[in-house]
């Protein structure tokens, strides 16, 4: 891939950091210019982008990316075609070679423990401290085990979630493998904001696309914390077009709040009704990944509020937090928004290091729900930074017309996720 | 369930795009932009699979479709959408940024 469109940019950011960082000795000599250091913690596709950019943007930053799994990242984007058994879970592997292989990107292994935001340094499960100037990060979500009664932590190794990729996918596919032709599937939505708005409708129509060649008689049921959701008429286009009457979306409007879970009889209980089935698929409410939480980055509605005109904290100077924990409203939680972000956040740190001002963002987000293999649907917002709000503003949004092309929107679903997985991981 | 769904399209027809972004203050740099059009369009425009690559495409064509787009002459499902996010000129930097790509 050529690369020399950064080249002029390149070059005015390599002289400037090597000034700026310049430092002199106490015998006044000009000491061996230090490089800017910049660790971000996270490295799905929030994390993996502003690694990449910050030495795209800075050839010269020194980089460090934090990753708690040793080999792979798992994708979150995808596994729902996993669980309808349309790929391995191998598919969702993304490496972080390239990053250090081809961008210099120093790559460590391990959990990032604590943050010592007045020393600069991020402290590692087994130890170690890393000293940064700038840090980013990306922690992705954790769950709130106490809002619903009876779906602890240990709940989800019986009743999954599998909001985060991994065991947690094939937990849920076996159990979809397992069951009775003729069994009820129930999938639980939170309430917003929370990872992938459009995810749970998605994975109600692939697993309707799985049960419809394997158990035609089995039915899929949503309970839904919210009374409208992302994509909402195309999601109702799309069922009944593809399976009839297999998916039945229940509002909260209806039935009222999501109370308890009885992960041994299979039970959900809400306000008004209790729903018994075969097959209990739990998406828990969210926050901010833990880190964030204890290093005193999220706000009391459990995420983490930022400017995002360079995505900094409002709550600790130097520290940017960017992906699904940051409060981006109105961008929804998405591997492309976190995509967007990272690269307006590499830049304005970029800017910073070298005592510029950031520049005024715009981003994109733009999320495929496949509804079948050559069924997709798409929702987009195009956004802006008021100044006067400190906030993103749209400055353009919508969904898929309802009568556009779904097998080419499919064809575009599946360019997207080889496009972004290269911009993020490569 | 059916009727929902008339309710929901006469909703979403009836919900208008914000339009174009606040007059008088600056707009994002040609990087700046450039670089969200990465996650469908690949790193600097060089698309890998399935969308056009925008990479070294000449500037007055580029220009000129970002601007059917925009202000629907040319179909698309998702382009319209996108495009409409932009003021005339971010078309203009855009083309100059990919050309070179």
């Amino acid at each position: 891939m050529k690369l020399h469109g950064i080249t002029r940019r390149t070059f005015l950011g390599t002289a400037g950091t090597a000034a700026a960082m310049a430092v002199l000795g106490c015998n006044g000599k000009t000491l061996r210019a230090a490089k800017a250091k910049v660790v971000v913690v996270g490295g799905g596709y929030g994390g993996a982008t502003a690694a990449k950019y910050l030495k795209l943007f800075d050839p010269l930053l020194d980089v460090t990316l934090i990753e708690k799994t040793a080999e792979y990242y798992l994708s979150c984007p995808g596994s729902n075609e996993v669980l309808a058994g349309w790929h391995g879970l191998e598919w969702l592997r993304r490496s972080h070679d390239s990053l250090r292989k081809r961008h210099g990107i120093r790559l460590v292994h391990g959990e990032a423990a604590a943050i010592d935001a007045k020393r600069r340094r991020v402290r590692l499960r087994d130890g170690p401290e890393i000293f940064y100037d700038r840090l980013i990060l990306s922690p992705g979500i954790d769950f709130r085990w106490d809002a619903i009664e009876g779906y602890g932590e240990a709940d989800s190794l019986v009743v999954p979630h599998a909001w985060k990729a991994g065991p947690q996918t094939t937990l849920l596919q076996r159990q979809l493998g397992a069951m009775r032709d003729g069994g009820v599937v129930a999938i639980t939505a939170p309430a917003n904001p929370y990872r992938c708005p459009p995810g749970p409708y998605e994975r109600a129509s692939l697993i309707a696309h799985f049960l419809r060649s394997h158990k035609p008689r089995s039915k899929i049921l949503i309970l839904d914390a919210k009374t409208q959701f992302s994509k909402q008429a195309l999601f109702f286009q799309g069922w009944q077009s593809l399976y009839a009457d297999m998916v039945e979306w229940i509002s909260a409007e209806k039935e009222g709040a999501i109370e308890r879970v009885d992960t041994r009889k299979r039970i959900v209980a809400t306000e008004f009704n209790e729903y018994r089935c075969d097959v209990l698929n739990v998406i828990p409410p969210q926050k901010a990944g833990l880190l964030a939480q204890e290093a005193g980055l999220a706000d009391a509605s459990g995420w983490c509020p930022v400017d995002p005109n360079s995505f900094v904290s409002t709550l600790q100077p130097e520290i940017h937090v960017i992906g699904d924990a940051c409060v981006a409203a109105p961008m929804p939680k998405s591997a492309f928004a976190a995509n967007a972000q990272a690269k307006i956040c590499a830049a304005a740190i970029v800017d910073l290091l070298q005592g510029r001002a950031p520049g005024p963002p715009s981003l994109i987000n733009h999320c495929y729900s496949f509804l079948a293999p050559e069924y997709a649907i798409s929702v987009t917002g195009v956004y802006e930074y008021s100044g006067q709000e400190r906030q993103l503003v749209a400055t353009s949004s919508g969904e898929t017309p309802m009568n556009a092309d779904r097998r080419r929107e499919a064809a575009f679903a599946r360019s997207w996720q080889s496009n972004i997985a290269a911009d993020a991981f490569e | 369930m059916t009727k929902n769904i008339f309710v929901l399209l006469a909703a979403t027809l009836a919900s208008q795009a914000p339009g174009a972004a606040e007059p008088g203050l600056p707009r994002p740099a040609a990087t700046t932009l450039a670089h969200a059009c990465a996650g469908c369009h690949g790193t600097f425009g060089h698309s890998r699979h399935g969308t056009p690559v925008i990479a070294g495409r000449h500037e007055t064509d580029f220009t000129k479709v970002m601007r059917e787009f925009k202000y629907g002459q040319r179909a698309s499902s998702i382009m319209n959408r996108i495009a409409r996010g932009y003021a005339d000129e971010d078309f203009q930097e855009l083309a100059r940024f990919f050309r070179n790509q």
